[in-house]
């Protein structure tokens, strides 16, 4: 199956097996949409909330609202029907403690909000906490794993979960 | 005819290396061995590209130390897990196995003395005053630690600069690196001058 990566403020969208990935979200958030009908689906890692977080507005796909437009659009051309589309999304941790107003929650929140606005359900999600996520998403069937770091003293283990 | 982007580069690779230069000789007296640094690599790296870089989901020992004041940035020392119980074994004079409280404690004390070194040498080479915030440790995937800072400097901007700094202990690369990411306008350094 082709596996195709999605570095930070990027976003790609496939029909057909594929599996894309995010090897490192830490506060940004994967937002995953998918048609299970058409086989459609895609896949956005956004570092911020909306385009008034920030003074460079030129990337859709840097926040979760235009991310979210970005991917609709693009299934669509595709072949996908926007009212079978189901969504999942996985990251916005806060990594290195609390800080008021953490990027990663606002992230959930904005995505949140911009999927039931647009009427699309929101099936599964592993969000917010202070670990790091590995992410894979097949377009296709839709089944996303995630894996986490568990720290113990300099060493580590991997958790794995499937959504 | 040199370009602004590479003039730009240029002081951030004299800012890193006198800092690195400094941090050397700090760990050198800390672990009482041979320390040395190379030539920092420096990037103006696209946000997207950042990760493919420094890292992704590559597993490391993190401290993150953040600065303020006149020129804010960043720091992450990364470090490998054996490698830094081999440092700190260095550092301590006895075999560090595992990382107890103790272990732990020393190694945010050699990211803090490493970064106050560099910070001391950046504010007599650019002037001004900074302030160093207490380090944070993890153990993560790099990818993910630096993404906080990443979506801060993402408000304003979709590039970062970034200098990456190895040190070799002994000769041998420690295993691990110091990422500088200033937050100041290194243009400004640049017309300043």
């Amino acid at each position: 199956m082709e596996e195709i990566d999605v570095p930070m403020v990027q976003a790609v969208v496939r029909k057909g097996p594929a599996a894309l990935v995010c090897h490192g979200l830490g506060s940004c958030l994967a937002i995953m949409l998918y048609d299970p009908n058409k086989g459609v689906g895609g896949l956005a890692h956004v570092l911020l909330p909306n385009e008034n977080f920030s003074t460079t507005k030129s990337n859709p796909k840097k926040f979760a609202d235009s991310a979210i437009d970005w991917l609709i659009g693009e299934m669509r051309k595709l072949g996908g029907n926007k009212r079978a589309f189901k969504a999942k999304i996985v990251g916005g941790a806060t990594m290195f403690g609390s800080i008021k107003n953490p990027i990663g929650e606002s992230n959930i929140t904005y995505a949140r909000e911009k999927l039931a606005g647009e009427g699309i359900e929101l099936v599964a999600e592993d969000v917010g906490g202070d670990k790091g996520r590995w992410v894979r998403f097949e377009v296709d069937t839709g089944i996303v794993i995630v894996k986490k770091v568990k720290q113990v003293g300099f060493k580590y283990v991997w958790e794995e979960l499937a959504l | 005819m040199i370009s602004r982007e590479e003039a730009c580069l240029d002081i951030l690779r004299e800012a890193a290396t006198i800092g690195a230069d400094n941090g050397a000789t700090a760990l050198s007296e800390l672990a009482n061995k041979r320390v040395d640094v190379d030539v920092p690599n420096v990037y103006h790296a696209r946000l997207d590209e950042v990760q493919a870089i420094i890292g992704r989901s590559e597993v490391v020992v993190g401290i993150r130390l953040i600065f303020d004041g006149e020129r804010p940035g960043s720091f992450f020392l990364l470090i490998k897990e054996e490698d830094a119980l081999s440092l700190l074994t260095m550092v301590l004079g006895r075999k560090v196995e595992r990382a107890d409280e103790f272990a732990i404690s020393a190694i945010l004390e050699i990211g803090n003395i490493l970064v106050g070194v560099f910070l001391t040498a950046l504010t007599k080479f650019l002037g001004g005053t900074l302030r160093q915030s207490p380090p944070i440790m993890k153990v993560d995937m790099i990818g993910a630690m630096i993404e906080e800072t990443l979506a801060e400097y993402g408000r304003i901007t979709d590039k970062i600069w970034l200098a990456d700094i190895r040190f070799m202990i002994e000769g041998k690369a420690l295993g691990g690196r110091l990422l500088f990411i200033p937050f100041f306008d290194i243009m400004r350094e640049l017309l300043g001058r």
